[in-house]
């Protein structure tokens, strides 16, 4: 019960952070909220359990892609309009509610797997699909790589 | 045991409002920011029934690390596209974003 109560908690928190996100002015302040947003899914992970997989979502999504947006988009001086914002509440309880109508849906039925079974899950996942996580570093690398040729030129105008 | 419709409201909660994000910002840099959201709730609906299921499948793993790969690929092109748009000048706004040149 305690666990429900603190993942509902988490997850309102990871909820207010998203609405976060599009009722800023400035762009920082967006990129600020989706990195609370990130927080609070690591947070739910560890309430489910799962710590292994809650510290890799902090060091991925908080530390390695929140940062880099941050130091990107720091300087953006500019604040957006926000004249869209009731059509976007209007719209976000319509949507929100229609799926949540599916979530309860949902009867649970299962049983919780302790970290020592994931981790083994893990090693088999590595192990059966490596070709796999090969091709996802390489998508990784070809991104950077690209992004990389298309600003060389661009780079020297806005240091 | 956490109830797990409550995990799975709160991550199609997170859906339905970066949708009307998306449809409603004109913002190229809060779509992506948005676009985000859509595969953070995923990774939670994921982690979800991955937890509470009644054998271990490898298979979840891949689908997440998928996910991790191509939210980290989406925050290296939008960086790369915001320094594009800052650089020629140009609008963020994707209605007025009719063309792009190299």
């Amino acid at each position: 019960m305690l666990d429900t109560l603190a993942a509902v908690a988490i997850g309102l928190f990871t909820l207010a952070a998203s609405v976060g996100i599009f009722t800023s002015r400035k762009l920082i302040f967006s990129v600020i909220s989706l990195t609370f947003a990130f927080v609070g899914s690591a947070l739910i992970f560890a309430v489910m359990g799962q710590i292994f997989l809650a510290l890799m979502q902090l060091f991925i999504f908080v530390g390695g892609l929140s940062t880099y947006l941050i130091v990107a988009l720091a300087a953006d001086e500019k604040e957006r309009s926000l004249e869209s914002l009731p059509a976007f509440f209007i719209m976000a309880i319509i949507v929100s509610a229609a799926l949540m109508l599916i979530a309860f849906r949902y009867d649970a039925a299962g049983e919780q797997l302790s970290t020592a079974n994931f981790v083994s899950v893990i090693g088999q996942a590595v192990s059966t699909y490596y070709l796999l996580f090969v091709m996802a570093s390489l998508l990784l690398f070809s991104a950077a790589i690209g992004s990389i040729i298309i600003l060389k030129k661009y780079i020297r105008l806005i240091v | 045991m956490i109830y797990v419709p409550y995990i799975i409201a709160i991550a199609f909660s997170l859906v339905g409002i970066a949708l009307a994000g998306i449809s409603t910002d004109r913002h190229f840099v809060v779509i992506m920011l948005a676009v985000e959201l859509i595969l953070l709730a995923s990774t939670i609906l994921l982690v979800t029934f991955f937890t509470y299921q009644k054998s271990p499948d490898p298979s979840g793993i891949v689908m997440l690390i998928s996910i991790w790969t191509v939210a980290a690929v989406e925050v290296i092109t939008v960086i790369a596209f915001y320094v594009y748009v800052k650089a020629r000048g140009l609008d963020f706004d994707v209605t007025r974003l009719s063309k792009m040149k190299w």
